[in-house]
């Protein structure tokens, strides 16, 4: 039989962690062989609700299970915040083009993060840590709402000791907090970079601000890269709701160059 | 291979032979309208008509399809699995309209697999307006009255006879066994000409659309989407009814672990089309939402296709409850343009 992309394989959920208040990551163990490349999306189906779309948020490079972490906002997300280890849900995919990791060798890669959307970087950052000698330099850039919506809190440390330059910041502190304090943008000033690589995702806001300060530092339109995030659903652009411009943000998409999208007028929309 | 004819009273009778190896699927007035049904033994086939409400897409691309059922014995693909499809007698606008969706639907990256199961070996014939309604518009885009763009082989109504000009391939190799066709003779063929000159001479002539793509590169701000959303209802009948329009959702239901993942026709003149799990919507307002449908049809689509999303069947000008014609809507796209000097 030949492959059918809107149909899912199973997959049992064997882990849960609590990130945050509205946060969890999912750990996947799926019934059927499943690889992706880091950056690309699934499907996750859960039963009798529907489908919605996320980046996983582990290394590629592990095939025995997936973590996909997942914010509660709708009516699917809600839905999977029920789940039980144990449970079963299917996955669909993977979907879209990945990071071209080959492309940012021998470059300093800076990598500019905002509350959730550290999930996808996570899986991004394991990856270049996994091949960290082909890097000049390796910097991650991260700003959450409060200390308490900090994701991956237990992992900064490791991925600092691996090499990796961390800069954090909430929008508003607590007492507990003795880093940086203001939007995520505010990290960019404190770093000084070779302007090489940029990778930006995050809430709408901070992907168009976070993009425009990179630009006002002097990163080139072709070297900044964008997860960009719409109503996905059949994941091989046929169904028409990612539609942005010409593109299709699950097929052509979600990692968009700056200079393949600037010109479009809903680019920020 | 030469064009052959039909006498009009074997009519019936040809479409029963084709019956016995392919599930037939023609013009049929039900409920008070022509529609595109599979032709049930005995059931007459209406050839004139102006044009059916709903457009053929769906006999490949259902409006609500099962896709995965699933249970305790797993999950099942349910893929088209009957007789080769015949599709008789659409007008050459949806004849053109599917290679326009296939662009979409077998593109070499992602086969759909179920439009591919009902398309593989399928045959159209296309049947030539004699007679194309005020609301046409076909010669705009590069179609006509007569054009024989995804036709595997074209009718003509000539008074007492069909004629069937085979096109393709396949409709040559059909056409070649079925003994119940005459060879058409010269007076036949002249016959045809001049409904063909007669159909195209009674359609006004076309604007050129050279410049459409490049002024909407230029309109992104302008009033116009303001003035022509402002009576828009947001209904969607303008994409139902569009053979060219191709937009779906995926549903799950399911009760007690036992279900179906089906898949329906959506619009992108619905709200809900955009709006994300997080509440947020990048297509807020009807204007937004009537611009992406004019863009994807005549810029984007052109971008990424090479052609204009559109084939000029009219049901939507037709259909629109607030007459909202997307041909004006054309022409001060244009005329907007040249104003403005971006053109």
């Amino acid at each position: 039989m030949s492959y059918n992309p809107y149909k899912p394989i199973l997959s049992k959920v064997t882990s849960i962690i609590d990130e945050t208040h509205n946060i969890k990551t999912f750990t996947l163990v799926h019934e059927e062989e499943f690889e992706f490349k880091t950056g690309q999306f699934v499907q996750f189906v859960i039963s009798e609700v529907g489908e919605a779309p996320f980046t996983p948020s582990s290394s590629p490079y592990v095939k025995e299970k997936m973590d996909i972490t997942i914010m509660k906002a709708g009516r699917v997300t809600n839905m999977i915040h029920t789940l039980k280890e144990g449970d079963l849900v299917g996955i669909r995919g993977p979907f879209g083009k990945g990071y071209p990791i080959e492309d940012f060798y021998g470059r300093e890669v800076l990598i500019l993060g905002g509350g959730v959307g550290m999930a996808p970087l996570r899986s991004l950052l394991l990856t270049l840590i996994a091949q960290k000698d082909k890097f000049k330099r390796l910097l991650l850039l991260y700003g959450a709402k409060t200390p308490g919506d900090i994701i991956y809190k237990e992992q900064f440390a490791d991925w600092k000791r691996q090499g990796v330059e961390i800069y954090r910041t909430v929008d508003n502190g607590d007492e507990t907090w003795k880093e940086k304090t203001g939007v995520v943008t505010v990290l960019c000033d404190d770093v000084k970079v070779g302007k090489e690589i940029a990778i930006v995702c995050g809430p709408p806001i901070m992907m168009r601000f976070g993009t425009f300060k990179l630009l006002d530092m002097g990163y080139r339109p072709e070297n900044i890269y964008l997860s960009m995030e719409k109503n996905m659903s059949c994941g091989i652009g046929k169904c028409g709701h990612c539609a942005l411009g010409p593109y299709f943000v699950c097929k052509d998409g979600p990692v968009f160059k700056y200079s393949e999208i600037e010109h479009l007028e809903d680019i920020w929309d | 291979m030469d064009t052959l004819k039909l006498q009009k009273g074997n009519l019936e009778n040809f479409l029963q032979k084709l019956g016995e190896e392919f599930a037939v699927f023609a013009p049929v007035m039900s409920d008070g309208i022509v529609s595109f049904l599979e032709l049930r033994p005995g059931q007459k086939s209406v050839l004139d008509f102006p044009r059916t409400h709903k457009p053929p897409k769906d006999i490949f691309y259902p409006q609500t399809e099962v896709m995965l059922r699933y249970g305790r014995d797993g999950l099942q693909s349910t893929e088209y699995k009957g007789k080769p499809i015949v599709l008789f007698g659409v007008r050459p606008c949806d004849a053109k309209s599917f290679i326009l969706l296939e662009r979409v639907f077998i593109e070499p990256k992602y086969k759909d697999p179920y439009w591919v199961a009902r398309r593989n070996k399928t045959l159209i014939f296309s049947l030539a307006c004699n007679d194309p309604l005020p609301s046409c518009f076909c010669n705009w885009l590069d179609g006509g009255p007569f054009n024989k763009t995804g036709s595997d082989i074209f009718i003509t109504d000539i008074d007492d006879d069909y004629l069937f000009e085979p096109i393709s391939e396949d409709g040559e190799r059909f056409l070649s066994g079925v003994d119940i066709l005459k060879e058409a003779t010269e007076k036949d063929i002249k016959k045809a000409k001049n409904a063909k000159e007669r159909a195209e001479s009674s359609m006004e002539k076309p604007p050129k659309l050279d410049s459409l793509k490049s002024s909407l590169d230029t309109l992104w701000d302008e009033t116009l989407w303001d003035e022509i959303s402002l009576r828009c209802l947001g209904c969607a009948v303008c994409t139902y009814s569009c053979p060219t329009c191709y937009c779906f959702d995926i549903q799950d239901e399911s009760r007690r672990g036992k279900g179906v993942r089906i898949r329906l026709w959506d619009s992108c003149m619905f709200p809900l089309f955009t709006k994300e799990g997080s509440g947020h919507n990048p297509r807020p307002l009807q204007k937004h939402r009537l611009r992406q449908r004019f863009m994807h049809k005549f810029n984007y689509f052109v971008e990424k296709q090479g052609e204009f999303g559109c084939v000029g069947c009219g049901r939507c000008v037709s259909l629109c409850p607030v007459n909202i014609d997307i041909r004006s809507f054309i022409t001060s796209v244009i005329q907007t343009a040249q104003g403005r000097g971006d053109t």
